[in-house]
């Protein structure tokens, strides 16, 4: 590959991020391929050192904050003709509230799964609430009289708080899997917004 | 090694690369590599990095009739370098602690 098909290839899979940026990296790599054919190195060796266009724009497109990206995305790349925009204009009370629908649909679904597992959490502390109440009204039955009855009650409250233990941990797992899983979606939106995903190669 | 302090290593390390004079891509991988690996990916990230913390400062000059990128540190950065050299003093601390022979006279 010469340095011009690689710089032309980075370009391309580097479509999705602000024009600036784009510049930059080029500008990047360019010096650093000269740099190393000056070292001694055959233009083709100089490439080759760089390593694979698509994992290099991954990585910068990763490295890119959000809103830069979303910023590409919605500015259109050529001028808008002037039927284009009327189109966009009369249809906006069509795809501006499904767009609004759709991203709180979105939202809500996200929110539903953290209250699902906030509920966890709750389950596991009116176990250990009840639990322990149980076991403090044995000693309410023994003054009373009926330390029988207290002893059963006891035993239950030592089962309640027990099953509060792993409830817990259960809660605290699958907290920890949920802020997983959100950090890799937030990932994947990333390079869907800069367009093709870079495959190695 | 853990990536995280690798990270922080690699960030630490370019600025030391142009702690004396500035330099430019090449030169600081160049000069890096007996210490620590470093593609050019991966030296690019950081570069920008350092310099949206405003730890360094980059101007084009001209080299064979093209435009080469030198980095030079800022105050920024030479604080940076400075904080590095005082939380490592620590961290060697406890290393020797760890790793001392056994006491003779317990």
């Amino acid at each position: 590959m010469t340095k011009q098909e690689f710089l032309n290839a980075l370009s391309e899979r580097l479509q999705g991020i602000p024009k600036e940026d784009r510049e930059k990296s080029l500008e990047y790599y360019s010096e650093m391929i000269d740099d190393r054919t000056e070292d001694g190195l055959t233009e083709e060796q100089a490439v080759k050192a760089m390593g694979s266009v698509g994992e290099i724009a991954d990585r910068i497109i990763n490295d890119m904050p959000v809103e830069k990206l979303l910023k590409t995305k919605v500015t259109p790349k050529r001028k808008l003709s002037a039927w284009e925009i009327v189109l966009i204009a009369v249809g906006f009370p069509v795809w501006f509230p499904i767009g609004i629908s759709l991203i709180a649909v979105a939202f809500s679904l996200y929110l539903v799964l953290w209250v699902l597992i906030f509920c966890i959490y709750v389950v596991a502390l009116s176990f250990a609430v009840s639990g322990l109440a149980t076991v403090i009204s044995l000693f309410v039955s023994i003054f009373g009289g009926h330390a029988l009855w207290g002893l059963f009650l006891f035993g239950c409250g030592m089962v309640l708080l027990g099953l509060s233990i792993p409830v817990f941990i259960g809660a605290l797992r699958v907290t920890f899997g949920c802020i997983h899983i959100t950090g890799k979606c937030f990932k994947n939106v990333k390079s869907s917004l800069a367009g093709r995903r870079g495959t190695a190669k | 090694m853990d990536t995280q302090i690798k990270r922080g290593l690699l960030e630490v390390c370019v600025l030391a690369a142009i702690k004396n004079e500035d330099s430019y891509g090449y030169k600081i991988i160049k000069d890096i590599k007996p210490y620590i690996e470093m593609s050019e990916s991966t030296l690019y990230p950081i570069l920008r990095r350092l310099e949206s913390a405003e730890m360094l400062t980059v101007k084009s000059v001209e080299h064979n009739g093209r435009l080469r990128k030198y980095y030079h540190i800022t105050q920024n950065g030479l604080d940076r370098l400075k904080a590095f050299a005082d939380e490592w003093q620590e961290i060697m601390d406890i290393y020797n602690f760890v790793t001392r022979e056994n006491d003779n006279n317990d």
